[in-house]
């Protein structure tokens, strides 16, 4: 079933995503452009942030608490919409770090089983 | 300081903003992406056409993303538009059926009401005629006003002349009476 496999992808992108934002954000104030070009440089071009998704993320996590926002000038002198972590937003990364990182182990020992358990 | 104002301090911006002004800030923050990978695309070395078409790939469909914000954005507020939807469709079923109900009940009213002026008016017009006739009574009604010799007449039931207790029988004791329910020459 194409449509369910779909959703399943989208899921597992958007929870990557929002952690990524929130690893990035945790550094200071960043505006939407900013936060997607930080993520590029961070993971040397590897990770490509779907441009079009990362605004609708950010709106949602905002809605969550998670971020807010307030406008100011960019480097270029433009208006611009500058997002930062909350205290919720604060506790969310260390939830979505602890959560990545069993992720990684469980991943890691269904790959190479012959590994010892951490 | 005006009520917005006011409200703004206490309120998230969601609740005090219109709605044109969110679509605003959103289509505003969209394009500033697109305008920062296209002057990003030109120090590179692109020319300014192509900076702007690559850009606007890799963003992909920009209405789609900001209908999305939009959505995410607005979410309680059309909630609440939707919760006020369905209560002011709700309160209009109210008053459509009060007002169905309210109109049978004076329809009813009022053909109460035009039987009792009939028959009101055909009592008086039985009680006092124009010219000063008395209109016809039926025999078994009692009418005080009638003068006594036609008592006979007003309150005993016309009975047909064929009727009648057969001769003799009054004569007989009223205990004899219950014999007429019996066949003859039982007594």
């Amino acid at each position: 079933m194409p449509a369910k496999n779909q959703n399943k992808k989208a899921e597992l992108l958007q929870g990557t995503l929002d952690m990524l934002i929130l690893k990035t954000l945790a550094a200071g104030k960043l505006h939407g452009y900013a936060v997607a070009r930080q993520i590029q440089q961070a993971s040397n071009e590897a990770l490509v942030v779907e441009e079009g998704s990362l605004y609708p993320a950010l709106h949602r996590m905002e809605r969550r608490g998670w971020i807010e926002h307030e406008w100011g000038l960019s480097e270029s002198n433009r208006r611009a919409k500058y997002y930062q972590l909350t205290a919720a937003g604060r506790k969310q990364l260390t939830t979505e770090k602890q959560r990545w990182n069993r992720f990684v182990e469980a991943i890691a020992i269904v790959m190479n089983p012959s590994l010892p358990e951490a | 300081m005006d009520l917005v104002q006011t409200l703004g301090q206490y309120v998230p911006a969601v609740w005090t903003q219109t709605t044109a002004e969110i679509d605003a800030e959103i289509r505003e923050e969209l394009e500033f992406h697109l305008d920062m990978r296209t002057e990003e695309n030109i120090r590179a070395g692109m020319a300014p056409a192509l900076a702007r078409r690559d850009a606007q790939e890799r963003f992909g469909d920009f209405e789609s993303s900001h209908r999305a914000c939009r959505k995410i954005t607005l979410g309680p507020r059309l909630a609440l538009r939707r919760l006020q939807t369905a209560l002011l469709a709700l309160l209009i079923g109210v008053v459509v059926y009060q007002a169905v109900v309210l109109a049978r009940v004076q329809q009813a009213n009022q053909s109460q009401i035009e039987s009792l002026k009939n028959t009101i008016d055909q009592l008086q017009a039985a009680q006092v005629s124009p010219s000063n006739e008395r209109a016809p009574v039926p025999s078994w009604h009692w009418d005080p006003g009638l003068p006594t010799e036609s008592l006979t007449s007003t309150l005993v039931p016309t009975v047909p002349e064929d009727w009648g207790t057969a001769p003799g029988v009054l004569d007989r004791p009223w205990c004899d009476w219950q014999a007429l329910d019996e066949p003859p020459g039982e007594h």
